[in-house]
């Protein structure tokens, strides 16, 4: 179920906390964590009872796996082992995700006519497959062993991380349901969890949900061929670049907050990546615990920067690929991996040269901090067309759009009031209805580029309460209008009125955007 | 101080449930909820027009048809469900102001998972092909009980109508239904002009239009002309069934439809809906006389296709489209029930006495009017075309003014597309 259904807010949430608080009370620990785990079996099979049992048969599996690799001596039984268990994940989402892309792009390249039956995908694998990876690996490095199968089930089932992440390591939520304190319910982690779910969903409803308005025509029209108008495309790409982040920064604060409610803390996906001053730094801050994962267990075993230039650009252009089609099994995913892996050996090559010719880094300053921000904002944003079409030719005409080949047209009447002036920069004025919708869409984007860019995000907001593990130092200096919770009685109505009228408009239910991938 | 920020919370959570819950079940501006009727305050459901997604989908869950009237606003304003032809017992129209074929395929669907549909008036509208045209923002798959792989959708009855008693844009819409309800001092129940303009479940009453402003005359006629290129075919240029050698996505759903209605032995009668003379010399104009035609051939060919995929015969197909005595009707210099149009609300919207004669031909109760519910097939759609080209020749041969009056609007609209 989804974390903005009114069935979730007034129903499973409240039970679930319920039964955990009292079965720790009444019975004990593992009766808590066997409820927990039930409850998010319950959540996991409500959108369709049958992806249980490919989870069950990944657990299973995994769990195995796990217990065994750390018990062999040999390390080529050990890596075999290790090996057999990536095969197995991988194949797993090679067949749930991928058989069909591969099927169709045979037929494209050969001209074939192969088929296969639609096959579904289901949810979350990409996550719970990561995630259970990155466990493998880690119990083969001796740094995660799990022989309680019921933890086991419990580190990948948790209902707030399970279907969009993010993904935890191990040992950094297992060890916290260790702990005496988590099985008692607390005052401070309902206060700061409720504010953070609140915060999250309203983040998702409130803009996310508005903005797509905005987006999803301009997008639907050029995918069907229509050639885009430079304020349309523009229009389009950047309601598209707002409304993905509050989405899915909106989800993992939800998560975040919902873990907190355990008394369990995750770990941090997104740390105010608009903000950032390059693309490294923006991959340090969007969708976080994917990066790591990528770094740690594609980067870094590919040779990451130990084998020169050459090999480190290569490295990186795999890894984002792979990190691509992580995304989805489509082209457009795969040249978004790659264009942001093309940004990277940019960067890295630019801070190389950069630092060669001993000149101080321009971000430092001002005007370097503009350029630098303007440039890797645009970047970004560019890289987006080809993640949200649902074709190359549906990219081309929003890029093409972008760039100005199609020409610009703005209301008549702006183009008349503006006497001449839009005019003089080629601007023309329609009567004839456009896909941007004027003041309204600037007024969107314009709110959610001040929420992104200028006010603290929510882990900085709650910093004095710790909501969740930060996976890469960062400057505190990335703020501008620096504000602080404080669980005091202004902030609860700030937070109750917020909460009411993002409550209000849950009743058109929308699915979050990084449920399918 | 945690305890007290949490009070707040709970106090102003309750507070707002309560209250907006109570004000919209009270109001309950789209029929669902069934409070005690109060005249002047809850008694009009005006506002069901405009939320026909909602209002469909509730209908078919509370009905549970076994025939089905699907199209645009078209066959929401003219089919009519108590026509003898229906074979059927409980016949619905969920069609769809402004539908897409996707939003139609899950209407469909939607039908099918509460029981058997045996039949099908399927009223097609070459707009709803423009591969510009998106869902409407008020789509929302939520509301249906399956998915688009046809699996029950979570959640569902709780997420459907109940959900909108908490609902802050419901609360609008409650707000506007109290402003509709606002009447004069002496309004009687029982006067006719306060009859329901919509069937307890959201189906527009035949007399809607008269009822409300929708009355058309030549002026107005000619104006609206507009908005077809301006809107619904727009943008014209870019109006494909296709590119590359693939299928339009319009086309992948029409095409999705017909193979659930054969896997499910539902019997579908198609139908190319009579629009005004008028709609179709806009489209001569607009350069899209070539790509409707390539239309109705493709609406066949993928019924053929689907056909002898399920290894079954063809469902029939009518065109009444194009230009006959209906369609040409010559629209009255004013309007007022003395000199309304005979045959049309307006130059899209047909009325029910249409929708019978649509009916009566494709139930086989009446023989089809000269190019006016022509049965059309692979064999014969070549010869039809041409015959459609040659009446609108005659057409414009015999009203040279109308014609003149239809041109220079047309001239002035186009004049005003961005180049």
């Amino acid at each position: 179920m989804l974390f903005n259904s009114p069935f979730f807010i007034l129903v499973f949430l409240p039970l679930t906390l319920l039964g955990f608080f009292a079965a720790a009370r009444f019975a004990n620990k593992e009766a808590a964590i066997t409820w927990l785990v039930v409850a998010s079996v319950f959540f996991y099979g409500w959108w369709n009872p049958a992806y249980l049992v490919l989870i069950s048969a990944s657990i299973a599996v995994n769990y195995s796996l796990g217990f065994y690799i750390p018990k062999l001596q040999h390390l080529t039984a050990r890596r075999g082992l290790l090996l057999t268990g990536i095969v197995f994940n991988l194949g797993l989402l090679g067949y749930f995700k991928y058989a069909n892309f591969f099927v169709d792009s045979v037929n494209t390249l050969s001209g074939s006519d192969l088929h296969l039956a639609p096959i579904i995908l289901p949810l979350a694998i990409s996550f719970f497959t990561f995630q259970q990876i990155a466990y493998l690996v880690d119990s083969y490095q001796d740094a995660a062993h799990e022989y309680n199968f019921l933890h086991y089930c419990l580190f990948v089932t948790f209902f707030p991380q399970l279907i969009a992440g993010p993904i935890v390591h191990h040992k950094e939520m297992l060890p916290q349901f260790e702990q005496k304190k988590t099985f008692s319910p607390s005052l401070e982690n309902f206060t700061v969890g409720l504010t953070i779910f609140i915060l999250g969903l309203s983040k998702k409803v409130l803009i996310a949900d508005s903005l797509a308005g905005y987006a999803t025509p301009v997008f639907t029209a050029a995918d069907a061929g229509v050639a885009m108008t430079f304020f349309e495309a523009w229009g389009g790409a950047l309601a598209y670049t707002f409304q993905l982040y509050f989405d899915f920064s909106g989800y993992s604060d939800m998560a975040i907050g919902l873990a907190r409610l355990f008394g369990i803390r995750l770990p941090l996906n997104f740390h105010s990546p608009y903000k950032a001053l390059s693309i490294i730094d923006f991959w340090r801050r969007w969708h976080m615990t994917l990066s790591r994962f990528l770094r740690d267990y594609i980067y870094i075993p590919l040779g990451g920067s130990r084998k020169g230039s050459a090999r480190r650009y290569t490295n990186l252009l795999i890894t984002m690929l792979l990190g691509g089609l992580w995304h989805g099994a489509g082209w457009t995913f795969v040249i978004w991996g790659g264009v942001h892996g093309a940004y990277l050996v940019v960067n890295h090559f630019w801070r190389k040269i950069y630092s060669a010719m001993n000149f101080p880094l321009g971000r430092n300053t001002l005007y370097g901090a503009i350029a630098s921000w303007a440039v890797t904002f645009v970047s970004v944003v560019v890289a987006w067309v080809f993640f949200r079409a649902e074709s190359l030719e549906g990219a081309q005409n929003v890029l093409m759009g972008m760039a100005g080949f199609n020409g610009a047209l703005l209301p008549l009447t702006w183009v008349q009031a503006s006497g001449g002036l839009l005019a003089a920069f080629g601007i023309e004025g329609s009567n004839a209805p456009m896909l941007f919708n004027g003041l309204p869409q600037m007024l969107w984007i314009g709110a959610g580029a001040f929420i992104a860019l200028l006010l603290p995000n929510v882990q900085q907001l709650m910093r004095n309460f710790k909501p969740a593990f930060d996976i890469y130092p960062h400057d505190a200096n990335t703020r501008v209008v620096d504000i602080v919770w404080k669980p005091n009685v202004a902030w609860s109505i700030g937070i109750s009125i917020l909460g009411l009228i993002t409550f209000g408009y849950l009743a058109r239910v929308s699915e979050f955007l990084y449920f399918q991938f | 101080m945690h305890a007290r920020y949490l009070k707040i919370l709970t106090a102003f959570f309750a507070i707002f449930t309560v209250g907006l819950c109570g004000f919209n079940w009270f109001i309950d501006p789209l029929g669902f909820y069934k409070p005690p009727e109060v005249f002047g305050v809850n008694f009009i459901k005006d506002q069901m027009w405009k939320h026909d997604r909602a209002i469909k989908a509730w209908g078919i869950k509370s009905m549970e048809p076994d025939g089905l009237v699907l199209g645009t606003s078209r066959s929401a304003v003219g089919i009519t469900t108590d026509h003898p032809g229906w074979e059927a017992e409980a016949v619905y129209n969920s069609s769809l102001t402004a539908s897409t074929m996707f939003e139609l395929y899950r209407y469909l669907q939607h039908a099918y998972a509460f029981n058997d549909v045996k039949e099908v008036v399927f009223g097609l509208d070459f707009m709803a092909f423009n591969p510009a045209r998106a869902n409407p923002v008020s789509f929302d798959e939520s509301l249906l009980k399956v998915d688009v792989n046809g699996n029950r959708a979570p959640g569902y009855p709780l997420l459907s109508e109940y959900r909108n008693l908490m609902s802050i844009p419901m609360a609008k819409v409650s707000l506007d239904s109290l402003r509709d309800n606002r009447l004069p001092k002496n309004a009687d129940k029982d006067n006719s002009n306060y009859l329901p303009n919509f069937s307890s479940l959201g189906v527009m009453q035949p007399d809607y239009f008269p009822r409300s402003r929708w009355m058309t005359h030549r002026a107005e006629a000619l104006s609206a002309i507009t908005s077809l290129i301006d809107i619904w075919w727009a943008p014209v240029d870019d109006f494909t069934l296709g590119r590359k050698g693939q299928e339009s996505k319009a086309l992948h759903w029409y095409r999705k439809i017909l193979r659930l209605a054969y896997e499910n032995n539902t019997q579908v009668y198609l139908y190319f809906t009579p629009a005004h003379a008028y709609v179709y010399e806009t489209m001569a104009a607009a350069g899209l006389w070539s790509t409707w035609e390539d239309w109705k051939i493709m609406m066949i060919r993928i019924n053929d296709e689907e056909a002898a995929r399920a290894g079954k015969s063809p469902f029939s197909v009518h065109d009444f489209s194009g230009y006959n005595a209906i369609t040409t009707e010559v629209m009255p210099e004013l309007v007022g029930p003395a000199n309304a149009a005979v045959h049309y609300w307006d130059i899209l919207h047909f009325k029910a006495s249409v929708g019978d004669k649509v009916q009566d031909v494709l139930f086989g109760l009446a023989e089809p009017g000269e190019y006016f519910g022509i049965p059309v097939n692979a064999d014969n759609i070549e010869k039809h075309l041409r015959g459609i080209r040659e009446s609108r020749t005659r057409y414009q041969l015999n009203n040279t003014e109308e014609v003149a009056a239809l041109e220079a609007q047309l001239a002035a609209s186009m004049a005003e597309q961005p180049q």
